[in-house]
Parts: structure tokens; C-alpha cells; sequence
């Protein structure tokens, strides 16, 4: 009995602890990180100023263009904002989460 | 104004008065319809989501009150009022607070707000007035809500926490019913049922006390009680219609006579009579574990239903 008591107790004491951890704001963990904000059209050097070199510069895709390039962030944190968008379904009013910008991180 | 009829007639065959919970005021009790939807307590769709409960065809139910609402809404324009109970979210087991509800749900949670839905707080979900407290961020929610006829206050919806010992969170009983609702969530993962299995277990053993009145037999000697919460929102009420509260109403503009409230999951409609005036408390179930009620009120007429 004393067993389950303690048992009882101890996973009082987790949840309890688990209840004061408080959600963070969007605003809290801008704190933490700079940011840049994705808008089609950017020019890179923004995103190079802000972000750094970045961690991996892979070969270009097959093709005669070499100018088209990717580069890659390790451990970057990565901000989606997200809206409600009605649309119609077979007729009747439904709703999809769609994506209405890009915010992309490192840590300060 | 639609009736009850009406209302019926309208949905073709969807709608159900749930048992015999049907009954008529003296007067209007509102000037618009009014339908409350009670607890839904949505979350993850993981197997502690007591909305879904694993069964898809739950949230197409669902689905299909609120595509109805939506007609009728369009139909009706201000002529009908919608008010969620409380516990739309179940914040005290979510992952991710309402964010990650609102990707499971988009359909849900844009409809109903599409629906022009009034909010009350329940006690799952009171977290979201709590967020943003020092700068009184309520996201539309309310603590309760009336309705008037006549120019005056005649009903209260609140989602019924206040009522329960174990649930009021504003006291510390509340606090530790809190802790055991999430002990007995986690449990959810072992075995999905088993919050329903300690419920009834739970609602069995307080009906025994409340039957054979153990703690108030000279209060209470009739030994039957038709819903836990009737004196107290039967008191509520007087205190309101005495202007004894602190919501700013004088006795001139409030003669409420009926009590709207959900937390409880077990749909009812009590009528009691006392000093002269006959008093009215819907409960109106709930969307969990396959619950599918909810409650309208129109004009004099009110009424449980089972959406189909």
C-alpha cells in the first residue's frame, strides 16, 4: 500500500512539474534566434548576411544551367506562419491550413 | 424565429429529441434559436482524443451538424444564435496547446468559427484565457453568456466547472481534479476506455450517496436528486433575479429562469419549482466517446437533441 502511495505521489509530482512549464510565444522564441524573412524574389545576399555561409553547398542538379543552385543549413530553426484557407469540396465549405510565410532562424 | 418544429422539420430526419427532454417555459425564455453545443474536448487524434475515439464516422457526425448549422445560419442570418459550452479543446492533455488541434481539425475549427459561434470557457480549456492574462487576450472567449426577451436576462449559459467540487478552477479542489484528469489521460494510452471505465465507476459510487442522501437525509428526504448541480444554479439563479451579483445587473432587467450548461457529459433537462417561480436547468451532454447531443431553446420551447 505504502509502494502505491509513493507511486501516486511521484506521478502527482511530474505532472504537477510538466503544468508549470507555460507555452512559449512566438515573441519569446524570437527572442532567442535572428531571423530573415522568406519573400519570393529575395536577393541571397540577404540570406548569406544573415545566415552565414552555408554548411553544404551540394552540385548542381543534371542540366545546362549552373546557376541553379541550392545550399544548405544545418540546425537552423525554420518559422512557418500559418492561416485558415475556406475552400469548397464536393460542394461544401471545408478548410486547409496553408502556408503564408517563412521565417528562417539561427541561434544568437 | 424558428420553433422547435421548425427546427426539426429542417433537418430531415437528422435530429432526435433525445429521451423525452422536451419541455415548455411559462415565457419566452429567447427571441432568437439558440443552439448549444456542448463538450467536445478535441485533441491530437491520438488515442486520448475522446472526440474521435477512433471512430472516423464521429467527426463526419459532426461534420454534418455543422454543414447543417452553416445552411442555417445563411438561411436564419441573426435569427439564430450558436454558443459552444466550454471544453472545445481538452488543453490538459494537448501536445501542442490549440495549435496542433487546429491541424488536426481545419474543418472543424474553421466551420464552427464560420458559424459566427459564441464561445464560453470550460475548465479543459480555460488555459486560453490564461496565455495572455496581463493583456486580457481572451480569444473570444466568455465566462458566460445570457439571453434575453421581453428586455430582460432569462437565461445563463456557463460550461458547469463552476458547479463541480472537483473541477472548480478557481479553488484548490479544482487544482487537484486537474492533476487526476491528466494521471487518468496518460493512462488513456494503455487503454483507451479507460477514463469512461473510472468515470462510471465514479458516477455510480456518487449516485449511491446522493440516492440514499448518506450526508443530508434531513435536507433532502426525498432521497432523489435529478441532476448534482440543480440547488446550485437554482441558487445562482434567485441570487441573479435578487440582484445579489457582481455582474452589474439590478433586479429591473433579470428574471432568468433557465440554466444552460454541459461539463457533466450526461445530457438532462430538469424542471423544479421554488418561491413561485419555475426554474429550468438543460444540460446538454456532449461530443465525446460517441455523445452527439445538443440543446436548443426557442422562444418558450426547449429541448435535447441527438444529431444523427
Amino acid at each position: 500500500m505504502r509502494r502505491v502511495v509513493i507511486l501516486f505521489v511521484i506521478i502527482i509530482g511530474i505532472s504537477s512539474c510538466t503544468t508549470l512549464q507555460q507555452p512559449k510565444t512566438l515573441g519569446q522564441i524570437k527572442s532567442e534566434v535572428d531571423c530573415i524573412q522568406y519573400k519570393e524574389g529575395m536577393s541571397w545576399n540577404q540570406i548569406s548576411q544573415a545566415m552565414g555561409h552555408p554548411d553544404i553547398a551540394p552540385i548542381p542538379e543534371p542540366g545546362p544551367d549552373l546557376s541553379k543552385n541550392t545550399r544548405v543549413y544545418k540546425n537552423k530553426v525554420v518559422i512557418f506562419n500559418i492561416e485558415m484557407k475556406e475552400v469548397k469540396e464536393e460542394g461544401k465549405v471545408r478548410f486547409r491550413e496553408v502556408v503564408t510565410g517563412i521565417d528562417v532562424c539561427k541561434k544568437k | 424565429m424558428l420553433t422547435l418544429d421548425d427546427f426539426i422539420r429542417k433537418a430531415q430526419g437528422k435530429l432526435k429529441i433525445y429521451k423525452d427532454f422536451r419541455l415548455q417555459g411559462d415565457k419566452n425564455i429567447t427571441e432568437e434559436l439558440t443552439i448549444c453545443i456542448p463538450d467536445m474536448h478535441l485533441l491530437e487524434r491520438g488515442p486520448n482524443d475522446d472526440f474521435l475515439d477512433g471512430r472516423p464516422e464521429y467527426e463526419k457526425r459532426f461534420l454534418g451538424l455543422l454543414d447543417f448549422l452553416l445552411n442555417l445560419r445563411q438561411e436564419e442570418g441573426e435569427g439564430l444564435e450558436i454558443i459552444q459550452l466550454g471544453d472545445m479543446f481538452d488543453l490538459w492533455q494537448a501536445k501542442g496547446n490549440t495549435n496542433l488541434i487546429v491541424e488536426a481539425y481545419p474543418n472543424i475549427i474553421g466551420l464552427i468559427d464560420k458559424i459566427k459561434t459564441i464561445y464560453v470557457l470550460g475548465n479543459h480549456d480555460i488555459d486560453l484565457v490564461r496565455w495572455y492574462k496581463d493583456k486580457g487576450e481572451t480569444f473570444g472567449r466568455r465566462w458566460r453568456y445570457y439571453s434575453k426577451a421581453g428586455g430582460k436576462l432569462r437565461a445563463i449559459y456557463e460550461h458547469g466547472f463552476q458547479a463541480d467540487f472537483a473541477n472548480n478552477q478557481e479553488s484548490w479542489t479544482g487544482a487537484i481534479g486537474r492533476e487526476i484528469s491528466k494521471i487518468v489521460g496518460m493512462m488513456e494510452y494503455i487503454h483507451p476506455d479507460i477514463d469512461v471505465i473510472l468515470g462510471s465507476t465514479w458516477d455510480s459510487i456518487v449516485r449511491a450517496f446522493s440516492k440514499y442522501n448518506t450526508f443530508t437525509p434531513v435536507r433532502d428526504p426525498q432521497g432523489f436528486n435529478p441532476h448534482e448541480y440543480l440547488r446550485f444554479y437554482i441558487d445562482l439563479l434567485e441570487r441573479y433575479n435578487r440582484g445579489e451579483t457582481l455582474d452589474q445587473f439590478s433586479p429591473d432587467e433579470v428574471n432568468l429562469s433557465l440554466a444552460v450548461i454541459g461539463h457533466t457529459h450526461t445530457a438532462r433537462l430538469v424542471r423544479m419549482p421554488k418561491n413561485g417561480q419555475v426554474y429550468y436547468l438543460m444540460d446538454c451532454g456532449s461530443w465525446v466517446n460517441g455523445g452527439h447531443e445538443i440543446g436548443v431553446i426557442s422562444g418558450k420551447e426547449m429541448a435535447v437533441f441527438q444529431w444523427e
